[in-house]
């Protein structure tokens, strides 16, 4: 026979109702479920974001009027799109005041062939000039392409070293990049000259308005200490008219998007604090009935010889059981749903979203667990304060 | 009645869930207009016969008052579960490149309804085994009642 320890006897004591003890661990649950969940979103996105801000490079990004969104959509999600300006317009930027190094970039889209019938993103840059795209390619260990050959995005199908068909034309797949968490993932990066000479012999890209040395964005770095509003307006003021201009300042996307994850957070954390709350609620309101429903059976125990702290004890065990069950639950669900299904999220999102990585999981868990832990005692405490104060004897017969 | 609900409205839910998932609730990549279709598409498609012969399996095991049979159509349905879970990794596939919607929605949705479909066929059967056990000892028990009857 089992020793009668206030563990034992707090989990037989759920055992012998596990409906109601099930039901409470739902209610904890669904706490942990929406503050882990939640957590992991808002981290993700987090992480997505520093990515972006990390691997972006410019200061202001200058595109044709009216395509400053689409950008944006080819840079956050790989949205594919095609656009274009004079070529020139990189070096006539150099002489604007403020203008430290420009780095044209040209956007073509196209199918991805190896699989599929997806349309997929091509940036093609000149590495002479590029401060953008070689720094952090090269941190990652990705060469400079070659002649024919390209470096794909960590979600474009083919191994380094295989073959990638772009427009009928096969290219070498030099390497393959880590992933970023943002458009950069479904996007083929190749050289200025290779896209040049794809585009002369290609014989299904129908592109408008595409002159042989069309460019489809500078990216411009401003010189430090200078303000950035006012080199803008600068290029505007010189370019906006014969060129036809909108100008996008990295630094204000980058704000954009984290207010929009200021946003989700806010929300998250409302509704954590909602079902914590409402948690807390249902369990102080079950442990009151408890008490009362139990009070012989307390009293009983005062008898047979145990202590005030003996009983609080039980109690307090039960609810610590509760709130571990109903937070490893909760948590498990939420990674149950979110593991498999985080690209589906990001996408949906339409946010960079870079996966957290397993120990930062493991943290958050571990922070999730504790707060669901905590939820159960809690809300017993008053109940536990009332434990026992009666007359044991008078409380046995009471009832009868 | 709760017996019968308990053994055949899970597997019956599930099987019009994993019917929906390809359709209608993660549907797979949309055929461009005059294009061939594309692989996740017929894994869809079998998903779809997959999710309605659960469904069946799961209206019999509601119908059908005999454990034995209940016992050998959850067999039957544990073992279709695993075929199905083949149909997109193996036998069909889907389309390859990770972007796409086959591979970020469908793909994780059809196994988590395959996961859980297999989980409650097989929460069947301990369940249908824990029954005839108990009806088994229930015979004994009443055999030896009715000999020491006669004994006496």
């Amino acid at each position: 026979m089992k020793p009668l320890t206030t563990v034992h006897i707090a989990l037989n004591n759920l055992k012998r109702r596990p409906l109601r003890s099930a039901g409470l661990a739902l209610a904890v649950a669904v706490f942990s479920f929406t503050m882990f969940g939640g957590a992991l979103l808002s981290a993700s996105v987090k992480n997505g974001i520093d990515s972006l801000s990390r691997r972006l490079g410019a200061d202001i990004l200058v595109v044709p009027r009216g395509y400053d969104k689409k950008l944006q959509a080819a840079l956050l999600r790989g949205e594919p799109s095609a656009f274009y300006i004079k070529g020139d317009l990189a070096d006539k930027l150099r002489d604007v005041p403020g203008v430290e190094k420009t780095a044209p970039q040209l956007y073509l889209a196209t199918l991805d062939a190896a699989c599929c019938t997806v349309p997929i993103q091509v940036i093609a840059y000149d590495p002479a000039s590029d401060f953008v795209i070689a720094p952090w390619m090269a941190s990652a260990a990705s060469p400079t392409p070659g002649d024919d050959e390209v470096v794909v995005g960590s979600m474009i199908v083919g191994e380094a070293g295989g073959e990638l068909s772009l427009f009928g034309r096969t290219f070498r797949i030099a390497a393959r990049l880590d992933r970023t968490g943002m458009g950069f993932d479904t996007t083929v990066f190749t050289t200025m000259g290779n896209a040049r000479k794809l585009l002369r012999t290609a014989k299904n890209a129908a592109i408008e308005n595409f002159q042989p040395d069309s460019v489809s964005a500078v990216m411009v770095g401003v010189q430090p200490g200078r303000d950035l509003k006012q080199v803008a307006n600068a290029i505007l003021r010189e370019f906006a008219l014969e060129y036809d201009l909108d100008i996008v300042v990295a630094k204000n996307m980058i704000s954009d998007i984290a207010k929009k994850l200021g946003g989700l957070s806010y929300l998250v954390h409302i509704l954590a604090a909602a079902f914590w709350a409402a948690a807390a609620g249902v369990l102080s309101l079950f442990f009151s009935l408890l008490l009362h429903e139990r009070r012989r059976e307390f009293g009983l125990f005062r008898i047979l010889g145990a202590t005030r702290g003996k009983l609080a004890g039980i109690v307090l065990c039960e609810a610590l059981a509760v709130g571990a069950a109903g937070g490893l639950l909760g948590i498990m669900a939420a990674l149950g749903l979110t593991l498999p299904f985080h690209r589906h999220v990001a996408m949906s999102l339409e946010l960079p979203y870079l996966a957290v990585s397993f120990p930062a999981m493991a943290i958050l868990g571990a922070a999730c667990l504790a707060v669901s832990l905590a939820v159960g005692p809690l809300a017993s405490l008053y109940s536990v304060c009332k434990i026992g104060l009666g007359d044991a004897y008078l409380t046995l017969r009471s009832g009868e | 009645m709760k017996q019968s609900l308990m053994v055949g409205l899970p597997i019956a839910l599930l099987g019009a869930l994993l019917a929906a998932v390809p359709s209608h609730i993660l549907p797979v990549c949309e055929t461009p207009h005059g294009a061939a279709p594309m692989r996740c598409h017929w894994t869809g498609m079998m998903m779809i016969g997959f999710g309605l012969t659960f469904f069946l399996v799961g209206a019999l095991l509601f119908f059908c008052r005999t454990n034995g049979v209940r016992t050998g159509l959850s067999a039957a349905a544990l073992l279709l579960t695993a075929t199905a879970g083949t149909v997109p990794d193996f036998l069909i596939g889907m389309c390859a490149a990770p972007a796409m919607a086959c591979r970020t929605g469908t793909y994780p949705g059809v196994m988590a309804v395959l996961a859980l479909t297999a989980a409650a066929c097989a929460a069947n059967l301990v369940y249908l085994r824990h029954l005839a056990t108990r009806e088994r000892h229930g015979d004994e028990t009443s055999h030896h009642r009715s000999h020491r009857a006669e004994q006496s």
